[in-house]
This record gives structure tokens, sequence and C-alpha cells, in this order.
């Protein structure tokens, strides 16, 4: 007997570019049969009119085991999360994985050591303008190895977090990447709103490495009118052989926590940014507007608060995202309910709604292959991103007609309201969304890269 | 290992500054030192009085397509002696210049470039007239030790040059940054008096004068320094007692540039005096041009 039996969806076959009237059997977490014939099973999900995805995968989080955020994943119909995004991780990968192995999570997640943040604290640089010292180098680069062959997917950077950080650091540890062919998701530093050169000097390490390069929410980096320019930077780096993606959310406005380098009044005030442009996104005051008084208090006070910059060019999204090599990411953060930005809860929703239903950017099948198929080849995530006998039986039911995202700024309305349209989410065959009801289940898995 | 000075030149396009710190150039190499010279020009005309006929690629546009280079190859070394490294520029209109400098100094240190050519001083010539955020990167980050503004007594050249102290000063925030200003075709009346004058107002404490020499204008129209060409020259003369008296400026405060309104007041009393100037009154005040 299946377990479960999804009659009547549409299925979206990922590797043919296709819509396929197929029934789904799963057992045991796996995909078990495709049928044209009505399956019976265990459970049996009656799915007319609904359009059965491969889980989507979201490249660019930063769930990192927090339940929350895990929920707001789900409710999205993301199945698999990579954390660890930015430069910000456990330092101890292999104990992270046994702490969510036993404790259980609800959707599957990959891991990232993070180079910026917690990489950089772990040897002791306190001063993100630093630049490490040979010694910190060596034992950056062994702590990241430890991490790697604990099954890290891959090593991750926030350079707008470490402006400090030389060459020959990124350089150092992109070779232990490599060396491991994993890849590298790095978030590049622009000194100013212009800097094209924060993608070269990633580029030039790709190239003397080999490091296969994935650009993180590069609207938030590039979204503010060098979209165009920044795209034919990639695209003739691609051409010259440097494995590079990039991922990115559907907003322009992005968020961060208060106490970074990011928040610099240099920063801020090299960029014309101005405190009315920004809005709190967590903490008690979380959808205020900012004001030079609370920008200082917020800095002295509660550094690890997130604060959400209005910026960029809505029109940029739409045009990093057309890109064949390009992924929808959510960048979500750990926040508590009813805080944070609403990436957290609308993005995957958005990008369907927006893309396929309202612009006909790219058809819906392609739209699907970009959110599940092209990252999990990216990581080399074997049994994902597809619906095919043997493959892990992570479905997402949407109801494409109803697909929207709800979630709004803080200073407007609730930033994790969760999205309408996704009617079912099966993480290893079980249910964690059931008829649009998250259900709770702890069914994901730790994914180790080997 | 010996200390590598960096001193940049900055001021408004078009008043001379390619020639002059190739003429400086010249004259610490014939004082035996090891000198580079960068340029970021589009034009790639910063180091072409130095390195005449040998063709130079630029590194940075280089860097755009290849992501690796090797620093060494993109270096001439002029028949003086100098060594000469265009950078080129951006395409027009797409991003910042900002990190430019600092990624080929980087890569000046790291490939060992510095250490084998025994540099004692790198001349950065630095073209563009506003100090956006982009352009004064390399002085915030300390990349460069000394600037050298260079200006002449026409309206746009020296608010160009006062702008340029502002981002300076503005970016050096407690630390101090020897800045000296160069007054070209100074013997012009009344450039000496006014632009003395304005030092003095600003606290600016090196000013230097580079007059009109007719051989420094053939010089350069026969595409070589003016050390070069008539070494025995006066013009020369003055090149090797400038490079000397620059590479030693040292101050002790920043300036303090005129804020806009103070500017529109020195433009206009200047306006006043050239028009007195012009109809034959020749004022007290600028009696040093004389």
């Amino acid at each position: 007997m299946l377990d479960v039996a999804i009659n009547h969806a549409v299925v979206i076959d990922t590797e043919n570019n296709v819509e396929k009237e197929v029934n789904i059997g799963i057992k045991a977490g796996k995909i078990a049969v495709l049928t044209t014939e009505d399956l019976v099973g265990a459970r049996i999900i009656e799915a007319k009119n609904l359009i059965a995805s491969p889980g989507f995968i979201d490249v660019h989080g930063h769930v990192d085991g927090y339940a929350y955020s895990g929920e707001l994943s789900a409710c999205q119909g993301i199945t698999t999360t990579i954390g660890g995004n930015c430069g910000l991780s456990p330092v101890n990968i292999a104990g992270f994985f046994a702490r969510q192995a036993q404790h259980g999570f609800v959707i599957n997640q990959a891991e990232l050591i993070g180079h910026s943040f917690s990489l950089r604290q772990a040897v002791g640089i306190s001063d993100p303008y630093r630049q490490a010292t040979p010694k910190e180098f060596t034992e950056m680069e062994s702590l990241a190895r430890r991490a790697l062959e604990a099954g890290a997917c891959g090593l991750s950077f926030g350079l707008d977090y470490s402006p400090g950080a030389s060459f020959d650091e990124i350089k150092t540890l992109a070779k232990v990447c490599a060396e491991f062919d994993r890849v590298m998701p790095i978030h590049t530093r622009l000194f100013t709103q212009n800097d094209l050169y924060s993608l070269f000097e990633v580029l030039a390490v790709a190239k003397r490495t080999g490091v296969r390069l994935l650009i993180s929410h590069f609207v938030y980096q590039y979204g503010t009118g060098i979209m165009e320019e920044a795209l034919q930077i990639i695209d003739q780096a691609i051409d010259g052989g440097i494995d590079v993606k990039i991922d990115s959310g559907m907003y322009t406005d992005w968020t961060t926590f208060i106490g970074t380098a990011t928040f610099d009044e240099q920063t801020i005030a090299d960029n014309e940014i101005r405190f009315s442009d920004m809005i709190v996104a967590s903490g008690p005051y979380t959808g205020e507007r900012l004001n030079r008084n609370l920008y200082l208090e917020m800095r002295k006070n509660s550094p690890n608060e997130s604060v959400i910059c209005f910026m960029g060019n809505k029109a940029e999204i739409y045009t990093a995202l057309k890109k064949n090599y390009a992924m929808p990411s959510t960048d979500i953060g750990t926040y508590k309910k009813g805080e944070g930005h609403p990436q957290i809860a609308g993005s995957f929703p958005k990008y369907f709604k927006e893309m396929v239903k309202e612009r006909g950017d790219f058809s819906l099948v392609e739209a699907v292959r970009k959110a599940t198929l092209l990252p999990a080849q990216t990581f080399g995530f074997e049994n994902k991103g597809v619906i095919k006998i043997g493959s892990d039986a992570d479905v997402t039911l949407f109801d494409f007609e109803q697909l929207a995202d709800k979630a709004q700024f803080p200073d407007r309305g609730r930033p994790d309201a969760k999205p309408t349209g996704i009617v079912y989410v099966l993480v290893n065959g079980i249910p964690v969304i059931d008829q649009g009801c998250f259900t709770g289940a702890k069914a994901g898995q730790v994914i180790k890269l080997l | 290992m010996k200390e590598t000075k960096r001193i940049c030149f900055l001021g408004k396009g078009g008043i001379g500054k390619s020639v002059i710190t190739a003429n400086l150039s010249a004259a610490l190499a014939e004082q035996g030192y090891n000198v580079l010279q960068i340029g970021n020009d589009i034009s790639l005309s910063s180091t072409l009085l130095l390195r005449g006929e040998l063709e130079a690629i630029p590194a940075l546009e280089e860097y755009r397509k290849k992501y690796i280079i090797k620093i060494e190859d993109y270096i001439i070394k002029s028949p003086l002696g100098v060594y000469c490294l265009e950078l080129g520029s951006l395409e027009p209109g797409v991003g910042c210049m900002a990190r430019g400098i600092h990624i080929i100094d980087e890569m000046l240190t790291s490939q060992g470039t510095i250490e084998k050519l025994g540099l004692d001083y790198i001349l950065y010539d630095i073209s563009g007239d506003i100090p956006c955020t982009g352009f004064i990167l390399p002085m915030r980050d300390s990349v460069m030790q000394k600037c050298v503004v260079v200006t002449d007594r026409s309206v746009p050249a020296f608010v160009t040059a006062n702008s340029m102290i502002a981002g300076i000063v503005r970016a050096s925030k407690n630390k101090i940054v020897p800045i000296a200003l160069l007054a070209n075709y100074a013997d012009v009346y009344p450039a000496k008096a006014q632009l003395t004058a304005y030092a003095k107002a600003i606290h600016l404490e090196e000013i230097a004068f580079l007059d009109y020499y007719q051989k420094i204008e053939h010089s350069e129209l026969a595409g070589k320094t003016v050390l070069a060409a008539y070494p025995e020259s006066s013009a020369a003369e003055t090149f090797r007692q400038l490079a000397t008296k620059l590479v030693e400026i040292k101050v002790s405060a920043m300036p303090q540039p005129l804020a806009r309104k103070e500017l529109s007041q020195w433009l206009g009393a200047w306006k006043k005096r050239s028009l007195a100037q012009k109809s034959g009154i020749i004022g007290v005040d600028d009696s040093s041009n004389i």
C-alpha cells in the first residue's frame, strides 16, 4: 500500500520541461509510482485543478533551525532551505546537523559554513574593517575544511559585513570550497551604490580557484539602476567559462541587522540613504520609521534588531530573474511572529503570481524549474527538484489561480501573513501543509553533502 | 623593506596635471628614485610624455575582461627610467571607479611588484572632476599618503580644487593627510596672489607655484617631458626643485576648505579684481604677481 496517493494533479516535469497529467504514488518518503491510473494509498489527496511541483528549494535563507522560519518557508511551498548564508552560520556544522536530526525540523535543511561573521569571529576578528592575518587565514581554512567534511553544502560570504576581508582572505577560503567542489554563495561588497568592481573581485576569485559561485540576492546588490550592466558582466563571465549563478528575491528593499557595517553612518552617507527610507523590522520599534535618534538608540542598544531599507528599482527584479541562471530566493531571517520583512512569507508565491500569471515573463514550467531543479543541480541535491520514480517525495501542490502573497511591510501590515493558494506541501512524503493548514509535522531531514 | 610613498595628483581636467606629474616623475627618477606613475584617464594619456611610442595596455580594462592579470605585464619602463602604468577607465556611464585603484594597489603589493621594482614613489595621476565617494575612496582608505591638488586661477579649476580638498578633509576624518596646492600658470596675473590668499584663508600649509614655460609647452607638443627634451632648461630645473619639495610635504593640520557661501563671495571678489585689472588698475594686494 502506498503511503500517499496524489490523483489528478497537473505534474510539472522539470527535466523535460512539460506538464503531465499523472498520478503520484509515494512510499517511504520517495516517489514510488507515476501513472495515469487512479491510485489508492493510506492517504489519498484529490488534487484536481492543482499543480504538482517538486518542492521549492530556497537557495538563500537564514532559517538555521529556527522553527517559525521553517513554518513560514513551508507555507510558501519550500521543502528545502539552504541556511548559513551571507557569512553567518553555525561554525560547528556537525553539531548543528546532529541537533537538527535529533530534534527534527519541518523542512529539509542544507547548511553553508559562513565566513564574514562566523569564521572571522571564531578566529577572534571583531573589527569588520580589519584584514585577517596569515595565521587567522590558516585557522579559518581549517574550520571551513572541517565544516565541509561534515557535509556543509558550501561556503558563504557576506562581504558587506566584513569590508576588511582582503582578496587573499577570500581566495584562500575559496580554494578550500573548490577542493570540495561545493558552491560559494557571495553577498558582494559594494563600496558605493554603483560599484561594479564588487563583481569583478569575486569573478577573479572564481577564475583563480575554479570555485562555483552563486551571487546572493542579486537585486539587493545591483537593483539600483545598474542591473543591465551587472548582468552583462555575469553573461560575459559565463561565456568565459566561469561557473556563476545568481539568486534574487521579489523585493528591492533589503533588510539586515542595524549593528552591521552596512548601517555604518559612512555607508549611509555614501549611498545617500535617508533615515526616513528605513523601517524597523523587529523588536519593540517594529513598524516605526527611523529617525536619527532612533537610529543611534538602536545602534547602541539593539544592534541585532533588523531594519528595512527602502530603495531600488522594481523592474530590475524581473530583469534579473528572467536570466536562465537566476533562481528565486527569500533571504528569510529569524523573526518573532508579527515581525520581519514580507520576503519571509511572500517570496515564492509572489514570484509565480507576478512573473508567470501577471507578466508572463516565462512559462509556469520554467518558473518551477528555476525554483526546484536548477537549485538542486547547482548544489548537487541528487534526488530533489524533480518528480520521478525514486526521487525524494518533496511535493508542493498549489492552486495557480489562487496563488498570491499576502505579507506586507511592517509599517503597513503583517510581514508574516501567509500566502494563499499553497494547498499541500509534502516533505519526504509527509504533509506539512494539509489543505492549506500547517501541520507542524517534523518531516524534514538534514542534507549532508559527503 | 623600504617604505613606498604614494602621492596622488588631483585637479580639474585640462589644467596640465598629467604634464606636471610626468615631469615630476622624471625629476624623481633622475634623482635616483624608482618611480611608478599610474594614470586612469580613458585616453591613456597620463604617461604619454614618459613612454612616447611605447603602447600602454589599460590594466583595469584587461582585468575586467580576464579577471586575472599579472600587473607587471602592464608596466612599461620609460627611456628615462620611470615605470608607467595606465589603468584605463570605465565604460562611459557604467558603474563607479571606486575600487579600481584599490584593486590595482592590492595587486602591486600581493604580486610582489612593488618589492621587485624597488619602488620609492608611486605617483597616481587621477582624472575626474567630481569628488564623489568613489573618487575619494582611495584617500579615505589610506591608499594614498599625500595629495597634490593642481589648479590654476580659472574659476572652474579653483572650484574643483576646493571641492577636492573638501572631499579629502571629510574622508580623512581624524587623520592628517598632507595636502599641497600646486598652482599652474602661476605667473598669470593675479594667480599667485589669489591662490596664496586662498591657501591662507583655508589654513592650507603647503602651496607651490609653477610658472608658464614655453619649454614645457614645446616639450609636451614633442611628446616628451621637459627633463628629456631640455634637461638644461630652467623649466627642467624648476621640476627638479618642485619634486623635492612635494615629496617632502608635511603638515600639522588639515585645511578648512571654503563652504559654498564663502566660495561665492571669493569668486565675486575675484571677478571684481579681474575687471579692475582689465580696466588698467592693479591692486596692491596682487603685487606678488608683478
